[in-house]
């Protein structure tokens, strides 16, 4: 009876703790997908030109900006 | 009193010496990829096999079941990375270790084979859990690389658990004995199986 508890015990740890890990994982790349674009974009605009190419430099930067307030010209 | 002092006795020698075996023949076919000073094939030679050997027939000789049993369980965990490989046999990983299992089962009976493959699983994902770094710094992935390392200490406690429920009167002695002999080696190389 002892070793069937200890069993079911350790079985709930291992399964809970699988559980735990792969929602974890699932909420980490949610998190990822929404927060690094912003990230970039609170970068580039600190820095003054797109953090991971560089280049165009302020073009791109007031493009982006007209862009968020629909304005394309 | 006394002969249930001697089988115990026995069945732990017995699980030491096939160890001894087990490692030798372990670090035998492994001598390619360790080249470090703790390889025992290293400083015996070419008769690290023949020691091996020896050692076996010495667990045979102490308690045929269990040594066997678990050199046969020791075998198929050992086919784990090689399933899909064929062997001289022509036959392969998979159809092997289902042939050792089946002849295990034969001569041995079930539970006892149940109780080797068990113990063996939960040895092997300690040693795994243990040699996480080492196996890292080699490019080598084991149970604890692929599984994590909490997922693999969580499985080793319940292999053990169940190798304990299939052989209740067997497991403290093996269990004595595998403690003893992986002291002995963990003290001779210093924390590294």
């Amino acid at each position: 009876m002892m070793l069937w508890t200890g069993i079911a015990v350790v079985s709930g740890l291992l399964v809970g703790y699988i559980w735990g890990k792969r929602d974890g994982v699932i909420y980490g790349n949610q998190q990822r997908t929404v927060s690094v674009p912003l990230l970039l974009r609170q970068q580039s605009f600190e820095k003054g030109y797109c953090v991971l190419c560089h280049e165009p430099k302020k073009k791109w930067i007031i493009y982006k900006l007209r862009g968020q307030y629909g304005k394309r010209n | 009193m006394w002969p249930a002092m001697f089988e115990f006795m026995s069945i732990t020698c017995s699980v030491i010496f096939c160890a001894m075996s087990i490692k030798l023949a372990d670090d035998f076919l492994d001598q390619d990829v360790d080249r470090s000073e703790r390889n025992f094939a290293k400083k015996i030679g070419k008769g690290t096999m023949l020691y091996g050997m020896v050692s076996m027939a010495i667990a045979v000789s102490l308690n045929a079941s269990i040594s066997v049993s678990l050199f046969f369980a020791s075998y198929i965990i050992g086919m784990f990375h090689d399933l899909k490989r064929y062997f001289p046999s022509h036959l392969n990983g998979i159809q092997e270790s289902l042939l050792v299992f089946i002849l295990g089962v034969f001569f041995w009976g079930w539970r006892t084979m149940l109780f080797s493959i068990f113990f063996v699983i939960s040895i092997q994902l300690l040693d795994d859990y243990i040699d996480y770094y080492t196996d890292q710094l080699i490019g080598q992935r084991n149970w604890a690389h692929r599984l994590g390392r909490v997922e693999c200490s969580l499985l080793f406690l319940l292999n053990l658990l169940a190798a304990w429920l299939v052989c209740e009167h067997l497991f403290p002695a093996v269990f004595l004995g595998t403690v003893v002999f992986y002291s002995a080696i963990l003290y001779y190389q210093r924390g590294r199986l």
